[in-house]
């Protein structure tokens, strides 16, 4: 008992109050045990203000009873009110003949709640985490509600306290403050088999995942507000100077001092720009941009600098064609573009028209289709990305080859991913198709390859020398022979498509 | 002093428990209001007596009615049911119908320990109805909400500031639903009472099992409606691995499955297995769901059309496939005459039609898939018009000069380019021909080959992008030739081209008539490369399940399903 005791760092204050028994005589009952620990806090008994007890007693009056609203809660935020001010040393400042009584704060704080409630936190999965253990529910509202109520700077301390750690206190402490919670306690722990902690504890994860998180558990509003993890997630404002910054993947809350502000990534974009033309350092470069990226996303910068940086950053991606970044910045790019901050959304649109043809992707091509304007579809980057659609479904590849050629913006690196596996298809298909022989000239310009030699090592690539054939000077492909040959070569090359970091 | 309604109240559905009449307690368990008084009384003792700070007084009331454990009962506690007690008493108490994204939220929490419930032993069962009823009010309400962008604006600007992860996918309202209703079809699809088929004695689905298809089918309903296809494959790998056949649940079910499969098939352009499913859905569907029909007829349509199976007059004429015909009709008739222009023209991006097909999601596989045919018949039309027959006597094979080809391809392309000169199109842009009205196309043959001027002179950067650029493409003999071979390729068109006389001859005609031979059809052609299998359908009782069974000795047991310990369910 005792080890786990000293174990509630974050609320010693409360936890002494067992340990002092002796409250001075003067003070009414309540004001005893909320006295308590502010006198452990200042290690000296202190003679409560005359102010503070009339506060007290002002709570108690039955006249102050609110209907629906019990003793225990309103004891609750009265000892937390006292404590408050003890730690903060404000006893004799606070003007306690006026301040609100705690059951009106509470009152206050159930308003608060359903005005929350119609601007739910969204997506912070931390939040009803204890929400469902019983025990817990009466304890964790103070820190809740002064939250909500008046945001008292004084909850650094369990902030820190990760939520597990959290709720697994306040069951401790919850065990030794009240009589009636512990024999729940026990006649809970005496029956339940390990199925029902099954289902609990499966019913907690579910809670806490973010597709299912509930912004508002039903059952306690009096505490959902604002998660305490809510308070870290606002944005960071940069303090950091330094135009370079390694990437370094965040496992807690950003630090200020190592972020920098927009005015400092502005300048680092620029030089950014300037050492790749330069050193062309993609290693360099990538890891400067996810930094760079980091950094704009915790300090919540969404304009059109932001649109830029990830376009740049996909542009270059795409060029030394590292498919796992170019993808994580057009997740986001896709998002941007919807918020009409600028950039180039056309040209990124036919750049994913492009990646569904590579990764074969015909659910999401359907969608991206439905989803073009009149507008976009007469942008001549999104036209040839269509034209090019439509080239490869109807197997025209020698036009298929023109477009290739003529590809607009980025778009070819996107190209040379599926190019190899078309042309394979196209010379599969030109073996079938084609008796008994062609020109290898005119696979060459049917495919768009740069020489007769590209072309030659192409087919050589695939295993088909044999049928290459030089006739009076002129290399032929004997197609008629090569038949099925490159069939399977071309099966293959259409089932493995990588997919790296899809949207 | 304790509420006398809500004492009523848990004394019945106590009973209820007792009896296992799983019903009557979805019956008893209502929550969307209107509310019959007798439950606004109810709502009004536990604002009273239960604020939002007594949930534990809430819970011990319920435990007073439904002990945890049952004497005589097979184990398994009731703390799962009992908290979702409690919970459906807090969602009855907070339940504010003024804001429906908040009630959703509460909806969505309820329904999560409801399906809780539904996984434990004891009580699993009786809870199936009320899982199922909260499922599908969840459903509409999310795709309600869905449609009302205006009330969820909000949590996507929430999500767009406070969601600071990157590269993190937004899991829509919808989606969300999605997920924990899948959470039920889970739990009923991994029921391992009764024998390893799931089947009992009347041949009816045992146990849990009942609920697969009213759980999947809302899933996919959500799933569909979100555009998640890709999480719609889990369900249907989901139950083919698992799920007793199809045939045992209920028409309804069954029909609305199919449905779903087939579309889901037809998206993945497995065009003979979609149209397998939606025929078996649309041959089951009642004769009265007219719109229902209607659904599946487009896809069933579709299908059959890409596969070379064009919509009989008759069928056309029935009741559900109203205004069918005009969106079809022209699309096979364009396929039939081998008419590029009048397809073109038809399955632009830009028309109206588009739009039709587009939200049906259907134009990328029409447009695709009915190209390819398109061009078959325009081979078949120019052999009939100009191809030679061949001799069988001197080993001479029928062929077909692609000259002509392209000549008429180039005719019906510009056709397709400028409207006007159609007579049966109505003008749709004020563009003039360039040709003298009174020449007749058929005359203008040698100097079609040549392409159209292309607007050579300058062009302010500025509006570069505001006229179209990009000259139109005409076909040459090129895209003929690449054309030609991915026909073969696809075995469209028997027979070869001579690169060097442009021609495409007909091989394997000696003893049957060319034109059979050269042009087979294309149902044939296709289903002979299809697989007949369909993925997804549970048609036969399984042999050896891979789970849910009781394992005897001696037994081999097919792990290549089974997933590592420790890892949470697929």
């Amino acid at each position: 008992m005792k080890c786990a005791f000293t174990s509630v760092v974050a609320r010693r204050n409360f936890g002494q109050n067992h340990v002092s028994a002796t409250p001075p005589p003067s003070t009414p009952p309540a004001a005893q045990q909320a006295s308590s620990p502010s006198a452990a806090a200042a290690k000296a008994k202190r003679d409560w203000p005359e102010s503070v007890r009339l506060y007290v007693q002002r709570a108690f009056a039955s006249e102050n009873n609110i209907p629906g609203m019990n003793r225990e809660e309103m004891e609750t935020k009265l000892k937390q009110v006292i404590s408050d001010s003890a730690e903060s040393n404000t006893l004799l400042t606070v003007d306690w003949a006026n301040k609100p009584l705690p059951q009106h704060m509470i009152l206050a704080e159930r308003h608060q709640t359903i005005y929350f409630n119609q601007n739910p936190p969204w997506g912070n999965g931390v939040a009803p985490l204890s929400i469902h253990d019983t025990n817990t529910r009466r304890t964790d509202s103070p820190s809740k509600k002064r939250k909500s109520s008046d945001l008292e700077s004084s909850q650094n301390g369990h902030q820190k306290v990760p939520p597990w750690r959290l709720a697994n206190n306040r069951n401790l402490f919850e065990d030794r403050i009240t009589q009636s919670d512990k024999r729940q306690r026990n006649d809970f722990g005496g029956k339940s088999s390990s199925k029902s902690h099954q289902a609990k504890n499966k019913k907690r994860f579910e809670d806490g995942q973010a597709g299912y998180v509930s912004p508002k558990e039903p059952f306690t509003p009096s505490q959902l507000s604002t998660p305490p993890q809510e308070m870290d997630q606002g944005p960071v404002i940069g303090r950091c100077q330094d135009l370079e910054k390694k990437y370094f993947r965040l496992t807690s809350a950003p630090n200020p001092d190592t972020v920098r502000p927009l005015p400092v990534l502005e300048r680092t974009l620029d030089l950014l720009k300037r050492k790749w033309k330069k050193e062309n350092n993609y290693s360099y470069i990538c890891d400067q941009f996810k930094s760079l990226r980091q950094d704009l996303t915790v300090q919540h910068i969404k304009t059109e600098f932001t649109v830029n940086v990830y376009e740049i950053h996909a542009r270059i991606a795409l060029e030394k064609g590292d498919l796992g970044e170019y993808n994580q910045c057009q997740t986001q790019l896709r998002a941007l573009h919807l918020q009409h901050l600028g950039g180039h959304p056309e040209e990124f649109k036919a750049y994913r028209i492009l990646y569904f043809i590579h990764t074969c992707n015909r659910t999401d091509m359907n969608n991206a289709l439905a989803d073009l304007t009149p507008e976009e579809k007469k942008v001549p980057a999104i036209k040839h990305a269509l034209e090019t659609r439509s080239a490869l479904a109807l197997g025209n590849y020698h036009r298929f080859a023109q477009l290739y050629l003529s590809t607009p913006n980025m778009g070819a690196y996107l190209m040379d991913m599926f190019v190899g596996r078309e042309r394979l298809a196209a010379l599969s298909n030109m073996c079938l198709s084609y008796k008994p022989a062609i020109k290898l000239r005119f696979f060459t310009e049917e495919l768009g390859f740069e020489s007769d030699d590209e072309s030659a090592r192409f087919i050589c690539d695939h295993g088909g020398q044999a049928f290459l054939e030089d006739r009076e000077g002129e290399v032929v492909i004997l197609t008629g022979k090569a038949g099925r040959f490159f069939e399977a070569t071309r099966q293959a090359a259409f089932q493995k498509v990588d997919i790296k970091g899809q949207i | 002093m304790s509420p006398p309604t809500v004492d009523k109240f848990l004394r019945e559905i106590a009973g209820i428990v007792r009896e296992k009449n799983g019903v009557k307690l979805q019956q008893y368990l209502k929550y969307e209001p209107p509310l019959e008084p007798l439950y606004n009384q109810m709502i009004s003792e536990i604002r009273q007596v239960y604020g939002a700070s007594s949930q534990d007084a809430l819970e011990k009331k319920c435990k007073s009615f439904i002990p945890e454990y049952e004497e005589g009962d097979e184990g398994g506690s009731r703390s799962s049911f009992i908290t979702f007690m409690v919970k459906y008493f807090s969602f009855l108490r907070d339940l504010d119908v003024s804001n429906l994204v908040e009630t959703h939220d509460q909806l969505k929490s309820l329904l999560n320990q409801c399906i809780l419930a539904l996984g434990a032993f004891s009580i699993g069962l009786m809870i199936l109805p009320t899982v199922i009823s909260l499922s599908q009010t969840l459903a509409r309400l999310a795709i309600g909400l869905d449609k009302r962008p205006d009330l969820t604006e909000h949590l996507n600007r929430r999500e767009s500031t406070v969601g600071g992860q990157e590269a993190v996918e937004r899991v829509t309202l919808v989606e969300s639903s999605a997920n924990v209703i899948r959470e039920a079809f889970k739990k009923c699809l991994s029921e391992r009472s009764g024998n390893l088929s799931g089947i009992d004695d009347n041949g009816k689905p045992e146990g849990r099992r009942i609920g697969i298809y009213l759980t999947a089918n809302l899933c996919l309903k959500l799933f569909f409606h979100c555009r998640k296809l890709r999480s719609a494959e889990q369900i249907f790998g989901n139950i083919y691995q698992q799920s007793p056949p199809l045939g045992l649940f209920p028409a309804s079910q069954r029909v609305t499955f199919l449905c779903y499969l087939g579309r889901y098939l037809f998206a993945n352009s497995h065009f003979y297995r979609a149209q397998r499913a939606l025929q078996s859905a649309y041959d089951q569907c009642h004769i009265q769901c007219i719109s229902q029909r209607r659904l599946i007829l487009i896809y069933l349509i579709s299908s059959n059309i890409i596969l070379g199976r064009f919509p009989s007059s008759k069928l056309l004429q029935r009741p559900e496939a109203a205004g069918l015909s005009e969106k079809f009709g022209p699309l096979c008739t364009a396929i039939a005459k081998g008419d590029i222009a009048s397809f073109r023209r038809y399955l632009d991006l830009d028309s109206e039609n588009a739009e039709w097909f587009l939200s049906k999601r259907i134009f990328l596989q029409l447009s695709n898939r009915c190209e390819v045919l398109v061009w078959r018949s325009l081979a078949r039309r120019t052999f009939l018009l100009s191809g030679s027959q061949g001799d069988a006597m001197n080993k001479k094979a029928p062929t077909l000069a692609l000259q002509d080809m392209l000549s008429l391809a180039i005719l019906l392309e510009k056709k397709a380019l400028n409207p006007n000169e159609g007579a049966h199109s109505a003008p749709t842009n004020g563009q003039a021909s360039t040709r003298p009205p009174h020449a007749n196309s058929i005359f203008m043959f040698p100097k079609a080959t040549t392409p159209p001027p292309v607007a050579n002179g300058y062009i302010d950067p500025d509006l570069a992008d505001v006229v179209d650029p990009e000259p139109p493409v005409l076909p040459t003999m090129g895209i003929i030739e690449s054309i030609v071979a991915s026909l073969i390729e696809q075995d469209l068109l028997h027979g070869f081209i001579s690169h060097s006389s442009h021609r495409f001859a007909i091989t394997g005609a000696k003893n049957a008539l060319p034109l059979q031979v050269g042009f087979p059809r294309v149902w044939d052609v296709l289903i002979a490369r299809a697989d007949k299998e369909v993925p997804g359908w549970v048609r036969e009782e399984k042999k050896s399940p891979a789970f849910g069974g009781k394992f005897g000795p001696g037994m081999v047991v097919n792990l290549s399903g089974a997933r590592p310990a420790g890892a949470a369910p697929a």
